[in-house]
C-alpha cells in the first residue's frame, strides 16, 4: 500500500474547498450520494432507493431516434460483464475481472487501469463459474471502493488508480482450490459495496461455495476498518433464530448478493438474500422449518448494524426460489415500501419500516408452486418436496427466476417498474447431497423448460402490466435504466440495445451490439451532453446458447449520445 | 531412535501423506470399467454426477453448461476407459476457453470415479466408445 504525498495534497486541497461530508469533504460528497442520478451516476444502481432511475431529461422520447455510438472501449473479459457503469467528475469506472478501468467519458480512452490477481490457492467448487464477475463499485470521497471475488475490499485512488489499502475481514476467508484444500469453503463476492455518507455497506456472500452464512458489513470508508457486520440468519435472541435446526446456521447461506437500496430517513439498508444451504433440505428441516433470513427481504440499521427485520418470502425454501434481488423503495400511499421483483415470479411489497406485508403481485405469466400468497405474505399450497433421488417434477418458474440479478428499475414520473424478466420453467429434482472438500453440495439438479424473454413494464398500483416487449428466445435483458426523458433503455439477452418510450413501450431506437448482455446501462452528463453508457458481452449459458447461433464472446463498454 | 525422533517421524508421514493427494499409479486403470452395469455403481455415480459434474456437462450430460460455452457431450465420450479416468483426475487445460475442467484426483477416489462412469455408460449414444484402454495421451 503505497501513500502518495501528492495524492495526500490533493485531497487536503479538495477537502478544503469543497463537500460536506462529515468524514471526507472531498470529491463524492454527501451532497453527491444524495442526490442520485442526474449529472453523475455514484451508486450502481442509480439512487438510494435502487431505483436506476435518472432525472436526466436531455435525451428524450422526442430526440432518441437520433442517437449514435459516440465510442467503444475494449475490456478484454474472460467472463460476462456484469457492471453497471459508474461515472463521476469525467470519469467512468468499471470493475470486470478483478480489475477497476477508468474510462474517460468523453474520449472513450483509458486512463488507468487497477489489477488485482486472486491468490494463488483460489477455487473453490464451482469459483471458476463466478471469478471476474463484479456488478459494480462504489464512489465515496476520493475513492473508488470494489470487492474483489476473494471478499476484499480495495480503496482505490479516484484519480491516480492506486490502492490507499486492501482489507480482507476476519471469518470471511476467500473459497480455496477444491482439489487441493480439505476445507474450500468461503465467501465468493461478485457483487459491488453501497455507499452512504461516511459507511461503505459491503455484501458478504458465501450461498453455494460450502454454505457459508451471509453478512452485510459496514465499514469506514477512511481507514477500512470494520464498524459492525449484520447477521442474515438469525442469531440467539432473534426473532426467528428457531426456524433453524440447531448448529445448521453454520452451513445455511442466506447470501446478500446483490447491491441493496438504503433510506436515509429511516437510517436502513435493505438487501434480499440467497437461498437456505443446501437446497436439499434435510439439513435443515426438511421444508418444515422456515429458515428465516434465507429467501428473505432483511433491513439493516446502518447506525448499528443490527437487523431491524426479516421477511422470509419462501419459508423453508427447497426450489432454489431465493430473493437476492435489489429491493426497491417507491412510494405508496404516502408511505416509503420496499418493492421487491422477485424469482418466484412474484413482486412483494412491504412496509419499509416494519417489514410488514402488504401485496404480492404475480408479474409471471406462469406460476405452479404456490397459488398465491396469504394476507402475511405466506405462500400457500407449496408445490411438495420431491422425492430425494426420485422423479424430477415441472416447476414454473424455473430457479434461475422470473427475474434474477439483471437489475430492474422504477421510474416515479411514470410510476411503473420495468423488468428484465423471462417466463420460463423447470424440471427439478432433488438429489443425495455429496461433500466435497467440506463443501456440502447442492443435493438438487435440473433442467430448464425455456422459455421467452419478457421486457417487461409494470404498474404496482393497479398490479396489472403496463407494456410488454416479448422476444422470441430465451434469456434475460442485461439490466433496465430509466429516465425523466421518458425513456427505458437496456440490451437483450441477443444483444440488441434498445430505447423505448417508458409510458407505452414504443420502441426509438435500436442498435445491434453483437454480444449477449449480462449488465444494464448507465447515463450521466459529460460537458454539457448526456450520454448512455452500456457494458456489455458474455454468453447466454444456462443451455440458451444453441438458441443464439453466431452469437459469440465479447467484452466491452459502449456509450451512445445524441448526433 | 529417540522417542522424540521417532514421534517427528511418524508425525511427518501422517503429514505428508494428508497432504499429498493419493493418486492410483495410471498403469494400474484397468482397460474397461470394473462397475459396467452394476445397478449400486450406477446408482451411486449418477448421485454424484448430479452434485459434482453437472453444473459444467449439463444435467443430461450434454455439454450444455450453466455458465455459456460448452462442455464435453459425454453421451459421445469415445476415447475408452482409460482415457476417462484420466481426464477426471487430471483435469484439461484447454487452451483458448476461459474455464477448464478441474483436476478432481485429490478429491474423488477411484472407485467414485468408477461408479460416474458406469452411470455415463447407461446415457451412451451412437459414438460413444467406454471400452477400448487407448491412453488420453495417444
Amino acid at each position: 500500500m503505497k501513500t502518495l504525498s501528492s495524492t495526500l495534497g490533493a485531497v487536503a486541497l479538495s477537502a478544503a474547498l469543497a463537500g460536506s461530508m462529515q468524514d471526507a469533504g472531498a470529491g463524492v460528497s454527501q451532497a453527491v450520494l444524495d442526490a442520485g442520478a442526474a449529472d453523475n451516476w455514484v451508486h450502481t444502481n442509480g439512487n438510494y432507493a435502487g431505483q436506476r432511475y435518472s432525472t436526466l431529461t436531455q435525451i428524450n422520447t422526442a430526440n432518441a431516434k437520433n442517437l449514435k455510438i459516440a465510442w467503444i472501449y475494449s475490456l478484454g473479459g474472460r467472463n460476462d460483464a456484469m457492471a453497471t457503469p459508474s461515472y463521476y467528475d469525467g470519469l467512468i469506472y468499471v470493475p470486470q475481472d478483478n480489475k477497476v478501468y477508468a474510462i474517460d467519458a468523453q474520449t472513450g480512452k483509458g486512463v488507468w487501469k487497477y489489477e488485482y490477481k486472486l491468490p494463488d490457492d483460489w477455487g473453490g467448487l464451482f469459483a471458476d463459474f463466478m471469478a471476474g464477475k463484479h456488478r459494480g463499485v462504489a464512489l465515496h470521497g476520493d475513492y473508488v471502493y470494489f470487492l474483489s471475488n476473494d471478499a476484499k475490499l480495495h480503496a482505490i485512488h479516484m484519480k491516480t488508480g492506486k490502492a490507499k489499502w486492501v482489507k480482507s475481514f476476519e471469518g470471511f476467508q476467500a473459497p480455496r482450490d477444491f482439489a487441493k484444500a480439505k476445507d474450500s469453503t468461503g465467501y465468493l463476492c461478485t457483487v459491488g459495496p453501497m455507499a452512504i455518507p461516511g459507511t461503505i455497506i459491503v455484501p458478504m456472500n458465501g450461498t453455494d461455495f460450502g454454505g457459508r452464512p451471509g453478512y452485510v458489513l459496514g465499514v469506514d470508508p477512511e481507514t477500512g476498518n470494520l464498524k459492525w457486520k449484520a447477521n442474515m440468519i438469525p442469531g440467539p435472541g432473534e426473532v426467528g433464530y428457531d426456524t433453524w435446526p440447531e448448529g445448521s446456521q453454520e452451513y445455511g447461506g442466506a447470501g446478500p448478493w446483490i447491491v441493496g437500496s438504503y433510506d436515509p430517513q429511516l437510517k436502513m439498508y435493505f438487501t434480499g438474500t440467497a437461498n437456505a444451504y443446501e437446497w436439499n433440505p434435510k439439513h435443515r428441516g426438511g421444508g418444515k422449518m422456515d429458515n428465516l433470513g434465507a429467501a428473505s427481504i432483511v433491513a439493516v440499521n446502518t447506525e448499528t448494524g443490527k437487523v431491524a427485520w426479516r421477511f422470509g418470502a419462501v419459508p423453508g425454501d427447497y426450489l432454489d426460489f431465493d430473493v437476492p434481488q435489489t429491493p426497491i423503495l417507491i412510494q405508496m400511499n404516502g408511505k416509503t415500501v420496499v418493492a421487491q421483483p422477485n424469482k418466484t415470479g412474484f413482486i412483494h411489497y412491504l412496509d419499509a419500516q416494519t417489514g410488514k406485508f402488504i401485496k404480492a403481485d404475480k408479474f409471471a405469466d406462469k406460476v405452479n408452486w404456490t397459488t398465491g400468497m396469504d394476507s402475511n405474505g405466506r405462500p400457500m399450497n407449496v408445490i411438495p418436496l420431491p422425492e430425494e433421488g426420485g422423479a424430477k417434477v415441472e416447476v414454473w418458474p424455473g430457479l434461475l427466476g422470473t427475474v434474477n440479478m439483471y437489475p430492474n428499475a422504477y421510474n416515479p414520473t411514470t410510476g411503473l417498474f420495468y423488468l428484465s424478466a423471462s417466463d420460463y420453467g423447470m424440471m427439478y429434482g432433488i438429489e443425495p447431497i455429496k461433500v466435497v472438500s467440506n463443501v456440502r453440495h447442492l443435493g438438487a439438479s435440473w433442467e430448464n423448460i425455456n422459455g421467452p424473454e419478457v421486457d417487461q413494464a409494470w404498474n404496482p398500483a393497479t398490479g396489472k402490466e403496463a407494456w410488454r416487449i416479448q422476444r422470441d428466445k430465451p434469456g434475460y435483458a442485461g439490466g433496465m435504466l430509466t429516465t425523466a426523458g421518458n425513456l427505458t433503455i437496456f440490451t437483450t439477452q441477443g444483444g440488441l440495445f434498445q430505447i423505448a418510450d417508458a409510458t407505452t413501450g414504443k420502441v426509438l431506437y435500436s442498435m445491434e451490439l453483437g454480444t449477449a448482455a449480462k449488465a444494464g446501462p448507465s447515463t450521466f452528463m459529460v460537458n454539457g451532453k448526456q450520454m448512455i453508457v452500456q457494458a456489455v458481452g458474455g454468453l447466454p449459458g444456462f443451455g440458451r446458447d444453441e438458441q443464439y447461433p453466431g452469437l459469440n464472446f465479447g467484452s466491452m463498454v459502449v456509450a451512445f449520445e445524441l448526433q | 531412535m529417540q522417542w522424540w525422533n521417532r514421534a517427528v517421524l511418524i508425525a511427518a508421514c501422517v503429514l505428508s501423506t494428508a497432504l499429498d493427494p493419493v493418486r492410483a499409479d495410471d498403469a494400474a486403470i484397468p482397460d474397461s470399467n470394473p462397475l459396467s452395469g452394476d445397478a449400486k455403481a450406477i446408482k451411486e455415480g449418477r448421485d454424484w454426477y448430479q452434485n459434482v459434474c453437472n453444473v459444467c456437462h449439463g444435467a443430461r450430460a450434454n455439454g450444455e453448461t450453466a455458465r455459456g460455452g460448452r462442455a464435453a457431450d459425454l453421451r459421445i465420450f469415445n476415447r475408452g476407459f482409460r482415457a476417462y479416468v484420466e481426464t477426471v483426475k487430471r483435469g484439461r487445460n484447454t487452451t483458448g476457453l476461459a474455464f477448464s475442467m478441474p483436476a478432481w484426483g485429490g478429491v474423488l477416489d477411484d472407485e467414485t470415479i468408477y461408479q460416474i462412469g458406469a452411470y455415463l455408460e447407461t446415457l451412451a449414444i451412437d459414438g460413444a466408445n467406454w471400452k477400448e484402454g487407448k491412453s488420453a495421451s495417444q
